[in-house]
């Protein structure tokens, strides 16, 4: 399990370079805080599956509650929010 | 956990009685109060309704058979796949007990020619429906008037499989869409019509509604889907189905709102369903549906949320359809389809050109006042909201009342 920020930055934007790409999408030059559904890389569905993979990714149990731009808006607010998770 | 229907007694005196009709079959879904079975004596007859939702796990006899009364009739399960238990090996027709067993399609296809299991030459352990075809086929019989085909009857001529086939029981989602399709085909008069309308608005409102409560998806189909809900409370039919039974046609209308809602996971097409949906404001209906939606792809739903829809609604916005005719979940009148012939916002295109309904470019289709209706609105790509309806329940008019509606949020 990752708990290196860095590490778990590199993971989400590799998965997310790959489901914008399945959409014939480039997500190489988005960053860490763009917003995502902003950028358009990904429409709703696939931020919906990247979504679900984080969840399953790093054992989070996300509530239906937390799925808002301030918790899961950009990678590096993902990061932040599973680094927390992981530490509770 | 499987649950077992038992053959009713009728009069004191008798300890069998007739199968009459026999309503449902193996895999199809039924809901707490259908009809499932009619036994009759020779002085009376009963309906014998599904004490629960469930799907149909096993039919123990065929229209004619004399059931032993307690004996099962059939059983039902909260999943299609459920084991039958041991038991229901024993609850074989009365004019067959002793007699060696037939096969559950052997006495249907008993029933149709309306034959005793006695009259047919076994070449087996069991008369199977093999033995009863040949002897069919022998005999140059023909089914009685009436009579419930086998898909095997149905079956084009020369439909036979290739021999390569290899052949296995379908996936519970599978039989699902099966039991779906099988209910449009043989009880719904299933109509289709679509109405273009301007996806502007709807686009504002869930931006809005997005930024107001900080939504990391967008709420658009949600918001639709809310909608939908919405008018179906205004217009019962839409939330309705009729019900055609040997004592007379009746209509049903449904006391709450189970929105059926399509979720593609991966290969996998799932009818969520969000019951009680009436009894939701607008918010906790969003969050709801994003949750099925969600846990639709994780593979985590429970059965009970994949089953009940009472009205559906279904869109294929995502993949740029220029129309989109989707089947009615059983016992349901109304499926909506949404498409908005874009990608990502943008009109959906092949090599670069409008596709959808265009012609060398320019707008094809039918026109309005000259103007060109379909797939634009004011010149430009529009959205298509379509509905696949029950004509027994709704007219034209009223789906297309219902559409018309739900293509402006918060109209009247």
């Amino acid at each position: 399990m990752a708990t290196d920020r860095a590490d778990i930055l590199r993971r989400l934007r590799a998965r997310l370079t790959e489901t914008a790409s399945l959409l014939g999408n480039d997500a190489s030059r988005l960053s860490d805080t763009d917003i995502i559904p902003d950028s358009g890389v990904v429409d709703s569905a696939g931020l919906l599956e990247f979504v679900v993979w984080y969840d399953e990714a790093f054992a989070l149990d996300l509530q239906p509650e937390e799925m808002t731009i301030d918790h899961l808006g950009s990678l590096a607010a993902m990061a932040d929010f599973a680094l927390a998770r992981m530490r509770r | 956990m499987p649950s077992a229907i038992h053959v009713p007694r009728i009069n004191n005196n008798d300890d069998t009685v007739r199968l009459a009709v026999l309503s449902v079959e193996v895999g199809a879904f039924v809901s707490a109060g259908d009809t499932v079975i009619e036994v009759e004596s020779e002085k009376a007859a009963v309906a014998v309704e599904a004490d629960r939702d469930g799907y149909v796990l096993a039919v123990l006899g065929a229209e004619g058979d004399m059931l032993q009364v307690g004996a099962v009739a059939l059983w039902l399960g909260e999943t299609a796949d459920e084991a039958v238990p041991e038991t229901a090996q024993a609850a074989a027709p009365a004019d067959q007990a002793g007699a060696g067993t037939a096969t559950a399609k052997a006495r249907l296809l008993l029933g149709q020619y309306g034959l005793a299991a006695a009259d047919v030459p076994q070449s087996g352990d069991r008369l199977t429906a093999s033995d009863v075809e040949a002897h069919v086929a022998a005999r140059g019989l023909t089914p009685r008037v009436g009579a419930t085909p086998t898909p095997a009857a149905t079956a084009a001529p020369g439909a036979a499989l290739p021999a390569s086939a290899t052949i296995r029981p379908a996936e519970p989602v599978r039989r699902g869409m099966v039991a779906s399709v099988t209910w449009q085909r043989d009880h719904a008069a299933a109509t289709y019509l679509e109405i273009p309308f301007d996806p502007a608005p709807w686009d504002a409102r869930a931006a809005a509604f997005a930024k107001t409560h900080r939504l990391l998806f967008s709420p658009l189909l949600p918001l639709l889907a809310f909608r939908l809900v919405t008018l179906a409370r205004r217009m019962p039919l839409a939330n309705a189905t009729v019900l055609e039974r040997p004592d007379g046609i009746f209509e049903a209308s449904y006391d709450t709102v189970n929105l059926g809602f399509t979720v593609q996971a991966g290969e996998t097409l799932y009818l969520v369903v969000l019951a009680e949906a009436e009894t939701l404001d607008e918010p906790g209906f969003v969050a709801r549906l994003g949750d099925l939606q969600r846990r639709a792809i994780a593979r985590k739903l429970q059965p009970a949320e994949l089953r009940g829809a009472t009205i559906g609604f279904s869109s294929m916005a995502r993949w740029g359809v220029a129309r989109h005719i989707p089947v009615l979940a059983p016992h349901t009148a109304v499926m909506v389809s949404h498409t908005v012939g874009s990608m990502n916002g943008k009109p959906s295109t092949v090599d670069g050109k409008p596709s959808g309904s265009t012609v060398d470019g320019k707008p094809s289709g039918s026109t309005v006042d000259g103007k060109p209706s379909g797939c634009t609105v004011d010149g430009k790509p529009a959205g298509v909201l379509g509905v696949t309806y029950d004509h027994r329940v709704l007219s034209g008019f009223d789906a297309v009342r219902l559409l018309r509606a739900l293509a402006v949020p918060d109209g009247d």
